[in-house]
Formats: structure tokens, C-alpha cells, sequence
């Protein structure tokens, strides 16, 4: 069994998308649990990959191919899991701040908060205070919230955004994680926010430590 | 002071085969001329340099591919088109620069790059939003790797068509007997990106289906604006390089060490 999940970490790590749904495949046919398969080897497989990039092993290329590859494996999983069961960790809802347009950077945070555990809501670009707010009260769940911002002309919607939190009474119902290409650690203790990550790897690092969920 | 004001953005009739004299076409009331055939080439090499942040390394066959195959289709999905206004440099005190039509940039880095420059070419380059679109659709699908390949590429044509439009400025500073700088953009090397509001007034944006918004964000995203300086080739040579006098430390373009 370990060098089936070895065998399926391997193929995770190379991008091997058919090898990893035929393992799986076979893991499954022999009656482990897809749970087992999903935390033992496609969730351990991409912290690994995730390591290694923090590492400077590989760069961010690599680490999408891993995560192309292991979303095969969990497109296979997920009907027997159910879609609850597969995020373990969590509901993180995230979004480009308001009069930003910016999608890539905030897509790969997404993406990776995803394959990292987290049931992930995108309310995409352009998102308002309200926006947030209201999300979040559809989704009372939720235990982060995470923002971006490609411009500095934008990086001020993430105060804006902190102060209706505080005003409509939910700034201590959620941690707050931003990002995007100007934004600072600085900057994000000027704001109150609770975290920065600056990029989408250490965003899943840094959001699992927020919600007590660190290896 | 010059009869321009900045309202007077004037466009020029046609592209393409345009009647236009010439001279007129190079003359610095800050008529709009539009390119619309700027051809625009993006590499392996030039995706590797934005992607991989480290030139020793090979990536992976399975990235190199994905690469390739982007590469294969990214030209159906661009069309590159620019524009450019020349205006008379009115003022240069040394800290900010003012050119014809009373446009007035607080931008050291100008007015020291810019020295002795008797023109500026303001022009705006775009590669329209079809690329942007694709990309955010494969991102969205899950395919990340192609998304965020295909984002790259239209990065790298967004410069190559910068690239291209610079080309062309040198060219009619040539046939003025002139040289052009090296090119500025709003948000770059100590110029606030909130002046991009004047430099959308320094010519007509709207003749290259480039928008800017409230928060100064150019639509489509995959564009460019930027200014350089004209003047006599060897005035230009011998123009300062902000770098000299720039606190960016970390700046990966410095081209050369600051002067304490
Ligand atoms: C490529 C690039 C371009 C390209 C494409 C831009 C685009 N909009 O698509 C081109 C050449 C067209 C361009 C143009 C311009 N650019 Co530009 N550009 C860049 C560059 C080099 C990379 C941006 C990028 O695409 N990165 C790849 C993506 C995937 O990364 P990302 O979005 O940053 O996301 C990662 C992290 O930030 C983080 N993250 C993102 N969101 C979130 C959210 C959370 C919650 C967390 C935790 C993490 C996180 O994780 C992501 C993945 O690892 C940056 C500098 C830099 N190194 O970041 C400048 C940069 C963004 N550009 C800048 C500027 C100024 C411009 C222009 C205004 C210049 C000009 N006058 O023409 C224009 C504006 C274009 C427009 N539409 O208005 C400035 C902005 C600074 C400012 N003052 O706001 C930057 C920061 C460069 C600088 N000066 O330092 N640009
Ligand atoms: S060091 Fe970098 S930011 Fe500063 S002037 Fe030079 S190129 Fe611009």
C-alpha cells in the first residue's frame, strides 16, 4: 500500500496525470479509502511539491503541473467522498479588491488553498466591501478571508474592506490574509490584517497556520 | 507657452495608409498617430526569464511543453496595436517636467533622464483582452499551468510590443535628426502611478481601445504606457540615468549603482 501512495506521490510530483488516475484507480480497486488516498498520498504529494519550491528546488511552473496532476486524482475521489468530506481544513473566501481587475495571482492562491484542504469560495475581481461581507454572512463557516491587489491605486480597498469587517461585527469571526505583487508584511500590520503571504505557497502555509492547522 | 492645450488631443485621420503629410505626423501638438500593425514576438526564452526566475535552470519536459504549446497559439489570440503623441518639453526644473498643453509630471526620474530633451513621445501599446480572457478561463477550469503560461505570454507580447513602438519613435526621431531616451512608465522608478491620469491626457487613448479607470488600472491589462525624451543625439548621450539617484534597492532593472 505505501508504495502504491509512494508510486502516486511520484506521479503527482512529475505532473503524471494518467499515472496518477490509474494508481489511484488501483488503490481504490484493492478497498483503501479514498480519504486515505486523498490525505496520505495526493495532499502529502503536494506539500512535498510545495516544499521543494520553497526550497528553490522548482519554481512555480512545476508546482501547477503537480497540482494539474493531482486534481486528476481527486476529480476520482470526490464523488465517493462527497464534496464536504474532501475539504478538511476549512472555508477560505477570497477575492481582488474593489476597481482591481486582476485575476492570475488571486486564481493561484485559490488553486492552491485548494489542493492544500481548504474548501475555497473566488468571488473573483472587483469585489466590494459589501461583497465580502455578505459572502461571509452566507457562509458563516468561514475562517479566512483572503485579499488581492495588483496596483497600489487599489491596495487602500483592503482598509476599506478590515473597517467594514469591524463595523458590521465580523472582523473577529475570520482571519484575514492579503497579497499581490506590491503589497508588504509592512503593510499588512499598518491594516490590521492578520497575515501576508507573498506568494501562493506560502499562502496556504501561512492560512493553515491561521486556522490551527499547521504540520 | 504653445497654443495646445490638453484638450486638444487631436487624431489623426486615417492608420495604415494614412494621407497624412508626414511632417504634420511629426509635429508636437500631441496629435494621436495610431499604429495598429506593431508585429509582436514572444520566445521560449523570453516566458523562461519570467517564469522560472533563475536563468541556470531547465524546468521540467512537461513545463517545456506546455510551454510549446501555448507558444503555438498565442498569436491567434493577440493584436497588437499602440499610439504615440509628440509634445514639446515646455519646462524641466529639474524635479518635475511640463510639456505643451500645460501637462505637468511630478516625476524626478523624467526630469533627470530628460535633461536637455527639447521633445517627449507619450505613447500607449496594448495586445487587446483576448489573451487575458483565455487565460482566466483555463485558470478557472483548473488548468493553472496553461492559465498562467498563456498570462506570461501575454506579458512578454505586451513588452515586445512596447519594444516595437519604441522602435518606431526612434525612427521618427531619426528623421528629425534626433535620439529617443530609454522609456518611463507611470508606477515605475519613483513616478506615482496615479499620474497616469495626465499621461492619458498627453494623447487619445481611446484610438487604440485602451481605457483607464478610477484606480488608474489600464483595460485591456495587458497594456503599456510609458514617455520617452527627444533630443539631439548627443545631448541624449549624455543625459544622467535615474538609477544614479534611485532608492530601490531591490530593483532588478538598475543599470547602475546609486550614487551616495
Ligand atoms: C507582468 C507585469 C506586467 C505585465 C502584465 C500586467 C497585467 N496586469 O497582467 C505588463 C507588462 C502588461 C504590465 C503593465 C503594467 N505594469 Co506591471 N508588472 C508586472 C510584474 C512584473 C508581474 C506581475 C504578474 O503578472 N505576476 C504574476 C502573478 C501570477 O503574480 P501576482 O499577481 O503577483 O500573484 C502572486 C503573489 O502576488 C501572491 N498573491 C496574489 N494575490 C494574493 C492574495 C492573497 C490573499 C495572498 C496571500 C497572496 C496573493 O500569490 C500569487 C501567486 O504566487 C509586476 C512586478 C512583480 N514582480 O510582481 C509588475 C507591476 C505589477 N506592474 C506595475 C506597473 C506600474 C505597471 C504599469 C502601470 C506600467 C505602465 N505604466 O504601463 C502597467 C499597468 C497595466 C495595467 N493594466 O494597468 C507595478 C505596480 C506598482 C504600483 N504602483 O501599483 C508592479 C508591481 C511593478 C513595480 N513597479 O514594482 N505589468
Ligand atoms: S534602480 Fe530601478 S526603479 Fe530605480 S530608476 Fe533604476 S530602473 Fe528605475
Amino acid at each position: 500500500m505505501t508504495t502504491n501512495y509512494e508510486n502516486i506521490a511520484e506521479a503527482v510530483r512529475t505532473g503524471e496525470e494518467d499515472v496518477v488516475q490509474k494508481l489511484v484507480h488501483q488503490a481504490l480497486d484493492r478497498g483503501d479509502s479514498p480519504q486515505a488516498i486523498l490525505d496520505e498520498a495526493l495532499i502529502s504529494a503536494m506539500d512535498e511539491v510545495g516544499q521543494l519550491f520553497e526550497q528553490e528546488e522548482i519554481f512555480l511552473p512545476e508546482l501547477l503541473v503537480a497540482a494539474n496532476a493531482m486534481k486528476a486524482g481527486v476529480e476520482i475521489l470526490k464523488p465517493l467522498l462527497g464534496e464536504d468530506a474532501i475539504k478538511s481544513y476549512g472555508t477560505v473566501i477570497i477575492g481582488t479588491v474593489q476597481g482591481d481587475l486582476h485575476d492570475i495571482g488571486k486564481s493561484l492562491v485559490s488553486m492552491m488553498l485548494e489542493r492544500g484542504g481548504f474548501k475555497i469560495i473566488d468571488l473573483g475581481t472587483d469585489v466590494s466591501p459589501e461583497n465580502f461581507i455578505q459572502s461571509l454572512k452566507d457562509n458563516p463557516e468561514t475562517k479566512v478571508l483572503g485579499m488581492s491587489a495588483l496596483l497600489t491605486t487599489t491596495m487602500p480597498e483592503m482598509k476599506t474592506t478590515i473597517e467594514a469587517l469591524e463595523k458590521a461585527g465580523l472582523r473577529d469571526k475570520v482571519k484575514v490574509i492579503i497579497g499581490g505583487a506590491p503589497v508588504t508584511n509592512a503593510f499588512a500590520q499598518e491594516i490590521a490584517a492578520d497575515a501576508y503571504a507573498p506568494d501562493a505557497v506560502a499562502a496556504k502555509n501561512i492560512v493553515r497556520q491561521l486556522v490551527g492547522e499547521e504540520d | 507657452m504653445a497654443s495646445n492645450t490638453a484638450s486638444d488631443k487631436l487624431s489623426a485621420p486615417c492608420s495604415g495608409n494614412c494621407p497624412v503629410d508626414p511632417a504634420e505626423v511629426t509635429s508636437d501638438n500631441g496629435m494621436t498617430i495610431l499604429l495598429d500593425n506593431i508585429s509582436v514576438t514572444v520566445t521560449r526564452d523570453d516566458i523562461l526569464e519570467r517564469i522560472e526566475h533563475s536563468p541556470e535552470r531547465r524546468p521540467s519536459e512537461r513545463v517545456l511543453s506546455h510551454i510549446d504549446s501555448c507558444l503555438s497559439r498565442y498569436q491567434g489570440l493577440i493584436s497588437a496595436r499602440g499610439a504615440y503623441a509628440v509634445r514639446t518639453i515646455e519646462g524641466n526644473d529639474g524635479r518635475s517636467l511640463t510639456l505643451s498643453g500645460g501637462i505637468h509630471f511630478d516625476a524626478w526620474n523624467l526630469a533627470l533622464a530628460f535633461r536637455g530633451c527639447t521633445n517627449a513621445a507619450v505613447f500607449i501599446v496594448t495586445i487587446g483582452d483576448a489573451i487575458e480572457q483565455e487565460a482566466s478561463r483555463l485558470m478557472n477550469q483548473g488548468h493553472g499551468i496553461q492559465g498562467y503560461i498563456l498570462d506570461a505570454i501575454g506579458s512578454c507580447a505586451a513588452e515586445s510590443a512596447a519594444d516595437g513602438l519604441q522602435a518606431e519613435l526612434e525612427k521618427v526621431a531619426g528623421n528629425r535628426n534626433q535620439a529617443i531616451t530609454l522609456r518611463y512608465s507611470p508606477g515605475y522608478c519613483g513616478w506615482d502611478i496615479v499620474e497616469q491620469k495626465l499621461l492619458f491626457q498627453a494623447i487619445d487613448a481611446s484610438r487604440v481601445g485602451v481605457s483607464l479607470t478610477d484606480s488608474c488600472l489600464m483595460l485591456p491589462r495587458k497594456s503599456i504606457s510609458a514617455i520617452v525624451g527627444m533630443g539631439e543625439p548627443g545631448v541624449v548621450a549624455e543625459a544622467p540615468c535615474p538609477c544614479e539617484q534611485c532608492d530601490n534597492d531591490s530593483c532588478p532593472a538598475r543599470r547602475m549603482p546609486r550614487r551616495e
